[in-house]
């Protein structure tokens, strides 16, 4: 899968799950979610399951932290190394 | 055992048990009975230093460590109260909290016990001197004060006991912060019979990932939070792939445990005892229901909230004030006896319509809406049915629809705002519509930015809509309905 894919569908699962009726544009790739409060720990189980479904991954507990759920970006790039690992 | 005093029974286990575990802390430290002993004589110690007396309000802001409970045995030994707060909820709530009702002092992380514990005496016991003070949600938009006495909270603890029947070395989870009314059993049921709390670290608490393994290390034997929390272990915690040896108890509160869960949950431990807990905060638990090993796989509906605990009286009144026998009619679910509170802390009678006199007895209304249904081949048992305001819970926070209403509105930009709740898939989701002022946008991020420090985090909206004007009903009052439909 290309990374663009990757990131479509991290973006959409943000904007329709956490943030609806957001402008996709106001939601940027480098915005802090997690410290931020934008996305809270149960936004984040959510999220982790459907990474997992999504993707075919599978994430461990100690990975659902900030270092990898803080950004679109991180999250992306945390999915892609987990598909090329 | 005792009903009249919440620490003497503590006070007897440090004698009986000195060399027992008594708190285990998020990180795995623990501390035994003859430890937790001199750290609390030594908070006392410190109390006094600052000028605390007898009476007087300690306001406790701070993690969860066994210096903390440590600090909270310590207020209660000097005849001092506790006030717990949630150290991460907005500094504005904790701030008028402390006001509302004068601390003598604050106890923050910084606080530290005294050198020596000296000549701290235990103060004599009196079954109605204030043991605490928890806040829950107020309608108006600041948060309202349930003080409960001695002998209010050691007939609970004391119910319990009876109950749950713990075992000396017994562990408990601390699952709820010490600000939530589930805090109450996780801490004293054990300290009263020789058991060890187990302090949850928070990024676990809320990982259903985490957490069954947690239980395990442990060796928990008594678990207690919101059904949500189960709910989501059942869901992702793969627990058929542990064995829970010691895990014996199983207690849940605070919001309907949605049925499919229930179950998945039963067949996973068939082992296990599952208690239904029910009682807001002004009256702690005051009934309870034992889910039967086996649930008929032809309900659909949730378990009943059950019948009163025998350590208070609860029963169904109808909008006339006649009581309620009968079985399949919704009525309100009200309460009286050793647990119920007084009153809300500095509100006279006369602003708190939900204490009644019925009969000369004084009974205290829930808000709640319960049904007595006849089990097939059981007894009765009350069905909760819903609430009669707009008071929601999730994860058994306890929130009025006002106070985030109230929290909306303190955004510059936001000229007013109407919040309601509905549910997908059995979750409870917070809808808030907003309408800007004059040339102002607004957006759900910055809303939801808004939100993260205007508001505790379990009453953050998860839905936003941006309307032009509120729908209106013909009186002028916000149309809720059709908020809903919309």
């Amino acid at each position: 899968m290309k990374t663009d894919d990757i990131r479509e569908k991290v973006r959409a699962f943000i904007l329709d799950e956490i943030l609806p009726g957001e402008h996709p544009e106001n939601l940027l790739d480098d915005m802090p979610l997690r410290t931020s409060g934008l996305i809270d720990s149960m936004g984040t189980i959510r999220m982790t399951s459907y990474l997992e479904s999504t993707f075919g991954i599978s994430i461990a507990a100690h990975e659902t932290g900030v270092e990898n759920f803080e950004t679109v970006d991180s999250i992306c790039q945390f999915v892609a190394d987990k598909m090329a690992s | 055992m005792s009903d009249r005093s919440l620490i003497a029974p503590v006070i007897d286990s440090f004698a009986r048990h000195a060399d027992r575990p008594a708190v285990t802390d998020a990180n795995g430290r623990v501390a035994t009975y003859a430890e937790l002993d001199l750290l609390s004589r030594r908070f006392g110690a410190r109390f006094l230093d600052a000028g605390v007396k007898i009476g007087d309000r300690i306001g406790f802001s701070r993690p969860k460590s066994i210096e903390t409970v440590a600090a909270l045995i310590g207020a209660l030994r000097i005849g001092a109260s506790f006030v717990p707060v949630d150290h991460a909820a907005p500094e504005h709530r904790n701030e008028h909290i402390f006001e509302d009702c004068r601390v003598a002092l604050r106890c923050g992380e910084d606080l530290m016990p005294a050198e020596q514990a000296g000549a701290m005496e235990d103060c004599p016991s009196d079954p109605d001197r204030l043991a605490y003070i928890l806040y829950t949600s107020g309608s108006t938009g600041l948060p309202k004060g349930v003080p409960l006495t001695h002998r209010n909270a050691a007939s609970f603890v004391d119910w319990c006991v009876r109950t749950l029947e713990p075992r000396v070395g017994d562990v408990f989870s601390s699952h709820a912060s010490f600000h939530f009314d589930l805090s109450v059993l996780d801490l004293w049921v054990p300290l009263w019979t020789g058991g060890s709390v187990a302090i949850i670290p928070t990024d676990v608490a809320q990982d259903p990932r985490r957490l069954p393994n947690f239980i395990v290390e442990r060796g928990i034997t008594n678990w207690y939070s919101v059904p949500s929390i189960l709910a989501l272990m059942v869901e992702f915690g793969r627990l058929e792939d542990l064995a829970f040896d010691r895990l014996r108890t199983i207690c849940f509160a605070g919001e309907v445990f949605p049925l499919p869960m229930l179950r998945r949950l039963r067949e996973q431990l068939p082992e296990v005892r599952l208690l239904n807990l029910y009682g807001p905060t002004e009256t702690n638990v005051c009934t309870w229901y034992e889910v039967p090993g086996r649930i008929d796989a032809n309900r659909t509906e949730p378990m009943p909230i059950g019948t009163a605990c025998d350590h208070c009286d609860v029963a169904l009144f109808d909008d006339a004030g006649q009581r309620v026998d009968e079985v399949g009619q919704v009525a309100r679910v009200l309460a009286r006896g050793a647990p119920v509170m007084n009153g809300y802390w500095g509100r006279p009678p006369e602003e708190t319509p939900c204490l009644l006199t019925i009969d000369g007895q004084r009974w205290y209304d829930t808000g709640d809406l319960g049904e007595w249904d006849q089990v097939r081949g059981g007894e009765r048992q009350i069905v909760f049915r819903g609430r009669r305001d707009r008071m929601v819970k999730r994860h058994g926070y306890r929130i009025e629809l006002g106070e985030v209403e109230a929290g909306l509105d303190r955004h510059p930009d936001v000229q007013e705002s109407a919040v309601w709740s509905g549910d997908i898939e059995g979750r409870v989701v917070i809808h808030a519509a907003v309408v800007p002022r004059d040339g102002a946008t607004l957006g759900v991020i910055p809303l939801k930015l808004h939100c993260a420090v205007a508001l505790v985090s379990w009453m953050s909206p998860d839905r936003f809509q941006v309307m032009d004007a509120l729908p209106r009903t013909s009186t002028g009052k916000v149309d809720y309905a059709t908020l809903r439909g919309a």
